[in-house]
């Protein structure tokens, strides 16, 4: 299995790309098999990565609205 | 007025004209990609809540000070913050100076690790878990590069800058990484 790629390839997948410069990359993708499955496995590890993603706790976030609160009303 | 219709410059703006709304909606979009950030640097819940918490504190302070010059480009500024604490926070608990062997420096090379404090607690869902541990197994340059690229969605161009590094440089960690990724996942037979 070949896993490598290329660097457009991987700006394409984070949307770097304008869409002038995508043309060629997207039609690469879909008449080249090893370019497509290069993609695949890109889209393949962002939705594994996507699974990490988590928040703050809402004490944070109150933590930090009331402190806005407060600050602001200091300068006022 | 609506506040999800306002890009982050017009929220800047409106927050430092007194509008509170205005911090809760740049919250509300960006609080995931920092605290995760923050989150992957210092592996520790509760380190990261305080950095989180610490990280907006001094967003705010900026702001109300009138010291934020970066033109809507929100994310990448907050992001900075949030990684420059990340350093502190080690560097106070080590009491330690860090030292720089060359201009450019890895944070995780100054980073902790705390996998066995708390790990109940701090990740409650088993596929969240293992995908972090993949993550941690990627060497530095290249988890630093997945963890500002990927969830704090800055682009490759904004990493170079902060990490001071050619673009070609942060875009070939980044492929690296997603390679290893694939590879640790098919030898080790990972099932999300």
């Amino acid at each position: 299995m070949n896993l490598d790629f290329t660097n457009d390839l991987l700006r394409l997948a984070y949307k770097e790309v304008s869409p002038l410069n995508s043309l060629p990359i997207i039609e690469d993708i879909e008449n080249n098999e090893e370019t497509k499955r290069s993609f695949d496995t890109i889209s393949e590890m962002k939705k594994e990565l996507d699974l990490l993603k988590c928040n703050p706790s809402d004490a944070s976030i109150d933590f930090i609205l009331k402190y806005s609160q407060k600050r602001g009303l200091v300068v006022s | 007025m609506r506040m999800q219709v306002l890009n982050d410059k017009e929220l800047v703006k409106s927050y430092v004209a007194g509008n509170e709304f205005a911090l809760a909606e740049l919250l509300r979009r960006y609080k995931s990609n920092i605290y995760t950030s923050i989150y992957l640097f210092v592996k520790n819940e509760d380190q990261a809540e305080d950095i989180f918490q610490d990280t907006f504190v001094k967003i705010i302070e900026s702001l109300k000070r009138g010291k934020y010059y970066e033109d809507g480009k929100f994310l990448p500024w907050a992001m900075r913050i949030a990684r420059n604490l990340c350093i502190d926070n080690y560097r106070k608990k080590r009491r330690t100076p860090l030292v720089a062997t060359s201009d450019e420096y890895d944070i995780f090379s100054i980073l902790e690790y705390h996998a066995d404090n708390g790990e109940d607690k701090m990740i409650k869902d088993q596929a969240r878990t293992k995908v972090r541990d993949l993550v941690d197994q990627l060497p530095e340059e290249q988890r630093e590069v997945v963890i500002l690229r990927h969830y704090a969605d800055m682009s490759f161009k904004e990493i170079s800058q902060m990490t001071n590094v050619s673009i070609n440089t942060a875009l070939g960690r980044m492929r690296y990484a997603l390679i290893n990724l694939r590879k640790m996942i098919a030898e080790k037979s990972v099932v999300f």
